[in-house]
């Protein structure tokens, strides 16, 4: 059987991977390109026939790409920055744009070093090794074709950060990041995207937790139409006794791809994946989870929030592998989704594959309208119908955030939420 | 204040009359009290009030300040100043209990043409009430009712009743689920409220409460009808003999 023709959209990648060849240096990650680029270019674009793209045919979807980014205009950054500024007040903020670490932009706390990853080439950095394995397509294509990106090291208790990716044409942009964690620090990042309202995202980031360790990590992927594509992917090793808190926010309109393959790796390690996704009107969300429990006595917890309506779409696929050995595991997942209309549509595929005989593991689904009793126990309160829906439809999808310590992001997310259900209301 | 005539009540959807001609007038100032067994329609008689879903009235009216108030919307019947007291008060997670009193007080003043409620002065309405009926502050930061015991959730109705100062409050089977302290403290909160202007519909299984809340008329429903109605003394009559003689009396 002879190779399908390529896309239009796979052969511009083809076309910029040769065009980039002649600007490669011999160092670690720019050697790692050829082998993941060829890697993505045999099975192309992953289309419905993929299993792990059933309900997100890129393939389909991205027929054509927008032109790759090109280095941003410093001035176009800050004033993007200046419309959207952080989420709390006075939280530093480390800026990649169109793909590239913006140093002269960033500001940064007390224990937080960055770099950009393109001087990350020496072996022993570790930056890399969180993908080396991965088989995933975004994955590949984004190791064949970073623009450039970030390195965080975080030591002792640093306290928050943003890390924000802006893009200031509609291009497309693939930035890559990685946050390590070692022994016993903690970091807060709020991750977002901002700037042209139809570019293509295909972030990377690879994020490590030492022993010890604590991260609280929040994803916002928002669209501001329906031409925005967003795909974003995490790949997380957590050591023994760390914690990571994990929350994925999706709002707006658009394409989005938000994955997560996660490896807890240490005995004793906790990891909670939250999930809130607005998808009405033209919103196709996709959040794609994978969760290896290879360690004794580690936990996880998967949340997943879906409000649909107006022919959006929400499909969540969460998978649980607990390796052979990987006693005492507990881990636990739940995907809610409400229906603001008939019209929405919701695709919840859980999976578990336990090898170990003495774990705990639970998946859940539900999904339908709100149930009738909240709605009258509002009204006869005086509180009209449908302001009483939406505060219920709120509440739904805020239990998702509860697990958010800092309560001024909490509020800052909540808002973002709310006025993502009210924008779409007034559309 | 209150005077339903002949009201004919249907689960929606179901062959099955629950009230079977039900009548009778509920004037400004006045307690009644509505008592009967289980399953003869108490329950359905507050929500139809109410104005829930899933009955069909088939005959008869039920005249709300004189206005027939059947094809109110329940936010309507609540901004008009009619008030269900829960007798099963649900949980609501995720709707902070502060957000959601003041969004339904400044509802019901807007509805009605007034002006609403400064922060200030809502937060010393609150405070103030929920004081008098010993609904902690740490309570009233949690979503509605999340976590209540049952009687902290009866005094948080209560509460809300106040707030709200309807002109005609229903309470169903507040006193069920009641230790005597919270049974009192419920019971002292219905009775601040009481005023020439005010009217009350209490709907008990047992005279208990009609210690704490003294009623002007009592009316003993049964098989969707009121089959006696009479003084206070009636309800004493009937935690003597039970409802099996004075219905079979009554018939």
């Amino acid at each position: 059987m002879s190779a399908p023709t390529p896309t239009a959209a796979e052969q511009a990648l083809a076309d910029l991977f040769e065009a980039r060849a002649a600007t490669r240096s011999n160092g670690r990650l720019d050697s790692a390109r050829a082998g993941a680029f060829s890697r993505f270019a045999a099975g192309g674009l992953p289309h419905r026939r993929v299993e792990e793209y059933k309900y997100t045919d890129l393939k389909a979807r991205l027929r054509t790409l927008p032109a790759p980014a090109t280095d941003a205009d410093a001035a176009k950054v800050s004033e993007t920055l200046a419309a959207h500024p952080p989420l709390v007040d006075g939280t530093p903020r480390v800026v990649v744009a169109n793909g590239r670490f913006m140093p002269e932009l960033s500001t940064f706390s007390e224990g937080i070093t960055a770099h950009s990853i393109l001087a990350f080439d020496a072996p022993t950095e570790g930056v890399g090794a969180l993908v080396a394995e991965s088989t995933d397509p975004l994955t590949l294509a984004n190791v064949g074709l970073f623009d450039g990106g970030v390195v965080l090291h975080v030591s002792g208790d640093a306290g928050a950060i943003e890390l924000v990716h802006v893009a200031t044409e509609d291009a497309l942009v693939m930035g890559r990041f990685a946050i390590m964690v070692p022994d016993g620090a903690s970091v807060s990042v709020t991750e977002r995207f901002i700037g042209a309202p139809s570019a293509l995202n295909n972030t990377l980031g690879e994020i490590w937790l030492g022993e010890r360790a604590r991260a609280d990590l929040v994803r916002i992927t928002h669209g501001d139409n329906a031409g925005t594509t967003q795909l974003s992917t995490h790949h997380i090793k957590i050591a023994a006794n760390a914690h990571l808190e994990h929350l994925t926010v999706t709002t707006g309109h658009g394409l989005s791809r938000n994955q997560i393959f996660c490896h807890v790796a240490g005995d004793d390690a906790e990891a909670n994946f939250h999930t809130a996704v607005v998808a009405i009107g033209q919103r196709h969300s996709d959040n794609t989870l994978l969760v290896r429990h290879n360690a004794l006595h580690s936990r996880s917890s998967e949340i997943f929030r879906s409000a649909v309506g107006d022919g959006g779409k929400s499909i969540v696929q969460g998978r649980i592998n607990v390796d052979p050995g990987a006693q005492k595991t507990d881990a636990r997942m739940m995907s809610n989704a409400l229906f603001l209309d008939d019209t929405g549509e919701v695709v919840n595929k859980p999976e578990l594959e336990i090898f170990a005989d003495d774990v705990q593991c639970g998946h859940g689904a539900t999904s339908g309208d709100l149930d009738d009793e909240p709605v009258f126990y509002l009204r006869a309160r005086g509180v009209p119908e449908a302001v009483a829906r939406r505060m219920l439809v709120e509440a739904f999808l805020l239990e998702a955030l509860e697990n958010v310590e800092d309560e001024q992001l909490r509020e800052a997310l909540q808002a973002l939420v709310t006025a993502d259900l009210s924008r779409t209301e007034n559309a | 204040m209150l005077q339903i005539n002949d009201l004919h009540v249907s689960v929606e959807d179901e062959d099955r009359e629950i009230l079977k001609g039900l009548s009778f007038h509920l004037k400004p100032g006045e307690v009644h009290a509505i008592m009967g067994p289980n399953g003869s329609g108490k329950s359905t008689l507050g929500n139809v009030i109410a104005g829930k879903d899933g009955y069909e009235v088939t005959s008869g009216e039920v005249l709300f300040r004189g206005e027939d108030i059947l094809e109110m919307d329940p936010e309507d019947r609540a901004a008009a100043g009619i008030f269900l007291a829960f007798q099963y008060p649900i949980e609501v997670p995720g709707v902070a209990t502060m957000t959601f009193l003041k969004t339904a007080m400044n509802a019901q003043r807007t509805a009605r043409g007034e002006p609403v409620l400064s922060t200030p002065e809502f937060m010393k309405r609150v405070k103030e009430a929920a004081e008098k009926l010993g609904v902690r502050q740490e309570m009233l930061r949690r979503p509605i009712n999340v976590g209540f015991s049952g009687g902290e959730k009866k005094r948080n109705e209560i509460m809300q009743m106040a707030l709200l100062e309807p002109k005609l409050a229903v309470l169903d089977e507040t006193d069920s689920g009641l230790d005597i302290d919270a049974l009192r403290i419920v019971a002292e909160g219905v009775n601040a409220l009481r005023g020439p202007d005010r009217s009350f519909l209490v709907i008990t299984h047992y005279q208990r409460l009609l210690d704490y809340i003294k009623p002007d008329h009592v009316h003993v429903l049964a098989h969707g009808k009121i089959v006696r109605s009479g003084g206070p003394e009636l309800a004493l009559e009937l935690e003597e003999k039970g409802y099996g003689e004075v219905l079979e009396a009554a018939a």
